[in-house]
């Protein structure tokens, strides 16, 4: 078995005394996508804040191609091909789509090769590149979101409640999107709470809950599991 | 003239303190070396030691069985505590210390253990008893003695059970030159101890006589350290009108002694095998320090005959004599010595006896279910070929003594007389006027209080001139070192981190550091 790309072994993490991670084992296989679902609170995107350095866990090791990452810092992550597309976008809404993607340009990609990217993956931020973000529609924010992060070159891919807010079909369309990233190679490491639209493209998937890998398999395996752990069976 | 009178009855009184607290607060001392601070001795002798090397017994030692007889041990340490030890047959410290274990584990009563192994006697000393004997049966006595001063074990008996004037055969030559011719018929004779003797004797030894008869034999185990200075142990082990073999080797007499000897800073080792007449398939040899003399003529080789050495190695037996060891590093001496060492390896005569052709592998096989385990024990009794080694004289002898530390380059106060010159406690403060000391205090004559401080509380008298206040050194030190220690630790994590960087590992033996993703999925 080749080294994962990703693997989280007892992972804990807490906010203050409140303890949200209680010992998470996690793999992403190298060009995977992997399909992390949960309920609300199961700690999600916690745990995606500890792997993209934004919070320090209190235990546990986090490797990274074999290599133990545990104390690296967020920028230092991003410089090495690790990139997240947090919950709520976070585009800058007073920008236009090509001031945003513009701004990408301080990874030192030049600003032709980041609009040739962005508007390959999205052909649809062409036609409102000169539209200000805050006036979007959530879909097409998530696809300028998910452009800017095509542009810094990522290896691993952190996707975080892509579907938040969105019309399933728009939904629909983000993960073709998200498929059509991961068979260039990226790997992908994506949180839902929808599990059933996560799994149409994803190689693997885990069922978080109670701050732990409650379950984790191929697609077909996870999905009654995911509607049964998962509140109201919102998949 | 009133002042005259005070300082004369102050130094009167601080005079008869001093005679009656000096022994008490005193270290002892002598005339001559540097007193100890602390020692331990250690001697054990045994005349006859006999040990088997047999795997297929079921005993977690080596050698599986040991028998060392009329033995003796001693041993002392600071306090000074002794404890001496004499046993007629000790089987060795794993079944003689844990027989109760050995009884209980194979299922025998308890009761067959008793209050331990029977057959020893002991002394200790501070405590009960520090002297005792025991006739462990006619003619085969311990003694044990444990003091203040020293501690002795004495053990010794006679065993040959012959009468005096019958030992004069040649029984030995005889069997060896039927050996010789290839006759191997006497060696069941040789083996059940029917070679050894006339019918005359009883031989306490009982079976072992066939291997070995001893006319007589004592131990001796002594440890002394009433001096101050030096410390010494020894040990003696006697042997006498030696029969190896039913006859096939005899010996006069075999004395082995070792002392131990140490004082702080040196220590000495004295040991001597001293062996009496000897005859080898009849040949009368004397063995001195020159070497072995033989019909008058010294040979410095004790080359025995070809054929008995033959006859000797078809028979898997060889003899040797070691020489002492002993080791010295400084006050930590000590050494052993041994006697001639007899081994026989059973397995030439197993293969001369040609056991394999009977059919007792089948026999035992043929046993009922109900009896595995006797079987299986059967089994491997029929594989075992032991070893037995036999030492004619063993002893042991071990010394150590400590010097006293010294802090602020001072000793403690000693007793009167021992003095030197420019040593000396305050003797005003000291309560013990006019009680000079054998160290050296920096600096030279030390102050003279007055009879007006002849009244300062004795516990002052233990502490040493130069030390600093208690509770300040300890403190410094402890919260000192926790402090280098931090810093250390801090620097080192610095200089690690930057030397290594990315080449130290994670607790799963990973490195860390930041890898390049991209690379990685290439």
């Amino acid at each position: 078995m080749s080294v994962p790309i990703l693997e989280a072994i007892d992972v804990h993490a807490a906010y203050g005394r409140i303890e949200v991670l209680r010992g998470v084992d996690l793999r992403v296989p190298r060009g995977a996508v992997v399909a992390l679902l949960g309920p609300n609170g199961a700690g999600k995107s916690t745990f995606l804040k500890v792997v993209s350095g934004q919070m320090q866990p209190t235990s546990g090791d986090i490797h990274m191609a074999g290599v133990g990452v545990r104390n690296a810092k967020p920028e230092e992550l991003a410089r090495v091909g690790l990139c997240t597309i947090p919950e709520g976008r976070g585009v800058f809404p007073n920008l236009t789509v090509e001031e945003n993607l513009r701004l990408m340009s301080y990874t030192g990609v030049p600003v032709g090769s980041i609009l040739d990217t962005a508007y390959t993956y999205f052909p649809r931020l062409h036609e409102r590149r000169n539209q200000l973000a805050g006036t979007m529609s959530g879909g097409e924010q998530q696809m300028l979101a998910m452009a800017r992060a095509l542009t810094s070159d990522p290896a691993l891919l952190l996707l975080d409640e892509l579907s938040m807010g969105l019309a399933p079909l728009i939904v629909d369309d983000l993960y073709q999107s998200v498929a059509r990233i991961a068979a260039s190679g990226v790997s992908i490491l994506v949180v839902e709470q929808f599990a059933r639209t996560a799994l149409k493209v994803a190689d693997y998937g885990a069922v978080m809950a109670g701050g732990r890998i409650v379950a984790s398999g191929e697609p077909d395996e996870i999905r009654n599991i995911a509607n049964d752990i998962i509140l109201g069976g919102a998949a | 003239m009133n002042r005259r009178r005070r300082t004369l009855a102050a130094v009167g009184g601080l005079a008869v303190l001093g005679v009656s607290l000096g022994p008490a607060l005193a270290v002892p001392a002598t005339a001559a070396g540097t007193d100890y601070a602390g020692f331990t001795t250690d001697a054990n002798s045994t005349p006859l030691r006999i040990a088997l090397y047999e795997k297929a017994i079921p005993v977690p030692a080596s050698p599986q069985i040991e028998a060392n007889f009329s033995y003796t041990r001693v041993s002392a340490e600071s306090g000074p505590t002794a404890k001496a030890r004499a046993s007629a047959l000790w089987p060795g410290d794993t079944v003689g210390e844990g027989l109760k274990t050995i009884v209980s584990q194979v299922g025998l009563p308890a009761a067959l253990a008793g209050d331990g192994y029977p057959v020893q006697v002991n002394a200790q000393s501070p405590g009960s008893p520090s002297s005792g004997s025991q006739e462990f049966f006619p003619g085969m006595v311990g003694r044990v003695q444990a003091s203040d001063t020293g501690a002795t074990a004495r053990s010794g008996y006679s065993s040959s059970g012959r009468v005096g004037g019958d030992a004069d055969d040649d029984s030995g030559a005889t069997v060896l030159g039927q050996l010789a011719d290839g006759d191997f018929g006497s060696l069941g004779g040789l083996l059940t101890g029917g070679a050894t003797g006339d019918g005359t004797g009883s031989n306490p030894l009982g079976m072992l006589s066939a291997l070995i008869s001893v006319g007589g034999m004592s131990g001796s185990s002594t440890t002394d350290y009433s001096q101050h200075d030096a410390v010494t142990s020894s040990a003696t082990s006697q042997l006498g009108g030696i029969e190896l073999l039913g006859g096939l080797v005899t010996m006069s007499g075999v004395t082995v002694t070792s002392t131990s000897t140490a004082s702080v800073g040196t220590g000495d080792v004295v040991q001597k095998v001293a062996y009496g007449g000897m005859t080898i398939a009849g040949t009368p040899f004397e063995l001195t320090s020159d070497g072995i003399e033989s019909d008058g003529s010294t040979t410095a080789i004790p080359d025995l005959p070809d054929d008995p050495a033959k006859a000797l190695k078809s028979l898997g037996i060889s003899i040797a004599m070691p020489k002492p060891a002993q080791h010295k590093k400084g006050d930590q001496v000590g050494g052993t010595a041994r006697g001639p060492v007899i081994t026989i390896d059973t397995q030439p005569v197993i293969k001369m006896l040609n056991l394999g052709q009977l059919p007792l592998t089948d026999l035992v096989n043929q046993m009922p279910e109900s009896a595995k385990q006797v079987q299986g024990l059967l089994l491997a009794a029929l594989q075992a070929h032991p070893k037995i080694v036999i030492t004619l004289g063993q002893v042991q002898t071990d010394a150590q003594t400590v010097a006293a530390s010294t802090i602020g380059g001072v000793n403690p106060p000693a007793t009167s007389g021992t003095g030197t010159p420019g040593g000396g406690v305050p003797v005003g403060s000291t309560g013990v006027g006019g009680v000079p000391t054998t160290g050296d205090v920096p600096g030279g004559t030390a102050p003279t209080g007055g009879a007006g401080t002849s009244d300062a509380p004795i516990a002052e008298t233990s502490a040493a001139d130069g030390l600093p206040p208690l509770g300040s050194v300890p403190g410094m030190l402890v919260y000192g070192g926790i402090a280098i220690a931090a810093l250390a630790g801090w620097a080192l994590k610095r200089v690690a981190a930057s030397v290594l960087g990315a080449g130290a590992t994670c607790a799963h033996g990973l490195q860390t550091g930041l890898p390049d993703l991209r690379e990685a999925v290439r």
